[in-house]
């Protein structure tokens, strides 16, 4: 196996780089009690053309219900507890995201937290999905 | 023609990922991590580097949480592990999960860039297609965000829209965790750093402090990348 170095490389023929695959957005609109199961379904068909894809995704919240300028917001699932946040103090573990092939789908489970509230806020969320080298074989 | 609508441009880097890791894993593999804010229920997988990487993580949590089958997990780093968050504890069970960790570069990282393994993976044999747009980097380096109580320091880019980016800090000395939004739940001590990020269009704003007030001196790493969210 060869070893090299990377710095000063722009694009290095040994290492694979992130293909970025695609790029978009889906606005969602959280509205309901959380106090039992709040899930909210999302087409998102042109994002996902394979659930096992690696992927980025930025929160924007288009209300400013609380931060006027909140804009995109860094990656992972877990940035979902910034819904939570806009609304109420479920624990972020609640608040998860799942990935089918033709959608999204948003689940604020209040299980393991008292929290009961009523929400209506939008949110615009952006992925950018990585096409490499993944091969999951799960 | 502009840099972000080519698949690659020699005057940007892009991010080398380093190794892809799979396997397995299950309640008896998880770690406590315990501290006066609460507990942090971890994997460690062990990387081959001698030093933090960024990762990013794909489980399959099949049946815990019914909205499907594969999830992105906060994954941190240190010399010598990756960690894995492992979520909702009480249903692990002996459950197996199946995991794929993607780990890139961190460069300049302590001001040193050792030499890397080759790692070519076996199912894109080609590591580059022109037809593809492959992420550029316009900018990535480290800070250092010092001060009392929510230190707010700014990162200029002046792009003109809001572009892909990746932040992470020292949340302790040695390790490397992805900096989230407005807050982050991964905490189990009130003495840890903590860092969120928000990209604007002409500026990455990061801001660090601690759960418990005080002074805080954290190590910030970060990159912009020259593609729009949206293309």
């Amino acid at each position: 196996m060869t070893s090299l170095r990377l710095d000063g490389v722009a694009m290095s023929s040994y290492h694979a780089s992130f293909i970025n695959y695609s790029s978009s957005y889906i606005d969602i609109n959280l509205s309901g009690a959380i106090g039992g199961s709040l899930i909210v379904t999302a087409a998102a068909d042109f994002v996902y053309t394979r659930e096992d894809s690696v992927f980025d995704m930025y929160i924007e919240k288009l209300d400013g219900y609380i931060d006027p300028y909140y804009a995109g917001k860094s990656q992972l699932i877990a940035q979902f507890q910034d819904i939570a946040n806009a609304t109420t103090n479920v624990d972020a573990s609640t608040v998860r995201l799942g990935v089918f092939n033709d959608r999204v789908t948003v689940v604020i489970i209040s299980g393991f937290s008292s929290v009961s509230e009523t929400i209506n806020t939008n949110y615009r969320l952006y992925f950018v999905v990585y096409d490499a080298p993944i091969s999951l074989g799960l | 023609m502009t840099a972000p609508g080519i698949a690659f441009y020699s005057k940007y880097p892009t991010d080398k990922i380093i190794k892809v890791l799979e396997g397995s894993f299950d309640s008896n593999d998880i770690t406590i991590l315990s501290g006066d804010v609460g507990n942090m229920r971890v994997v460690a997988i062990p990387h081959g580097f001698n030093r933090p990487v960024f990762a990013k993580s794909l489980v399959r949590l099949t049946s815990v949480i019914p909205i499907g089958d594969y999830h992105h997990e906060f994954t941190y780093s240190d010399s010598t592990n990756i960690y894995i968050w492992v979520v909702a504890p009480q249903s692990v069970g002996t459950r197996t999960f199946d995991y794929t960790s993607v780990l890139s570069w961190v460069d300049d990282y302590d001001a040193t860039n050792p030499l890397v393994p080759e790692f070519t993976q076996p199912y894109k044999p080609i590591n580059f297609d022109s037809r593809e747009n492959y992420q550029k980097i316009l900018d990535q380096d480290s800070v250092t965000v010092s001060g009392t109580g929510v230190v707010t320091y700014d990162i200029m880019h002046d792009l003109g829209y809001k572009p892909n980016f990746l932040v992470h800090h020292a949340s302790f000395t040695g390790e490397v965790w992805p900096s989230l939004g407005s807050s982050s739940p991964f905490i189990y001590t009130s003495t840890q750093n903590l860092v969120t990020a928000t990209m604007l269009t002409d500026r990455l704003r990061v801001k660090a402090y601690k759960s418990g007030g005080g002074a805080v001196s954290c190590k910030v790493y970060y990159k912009i990348y020259l593609d729009d969210v949206v293309s």
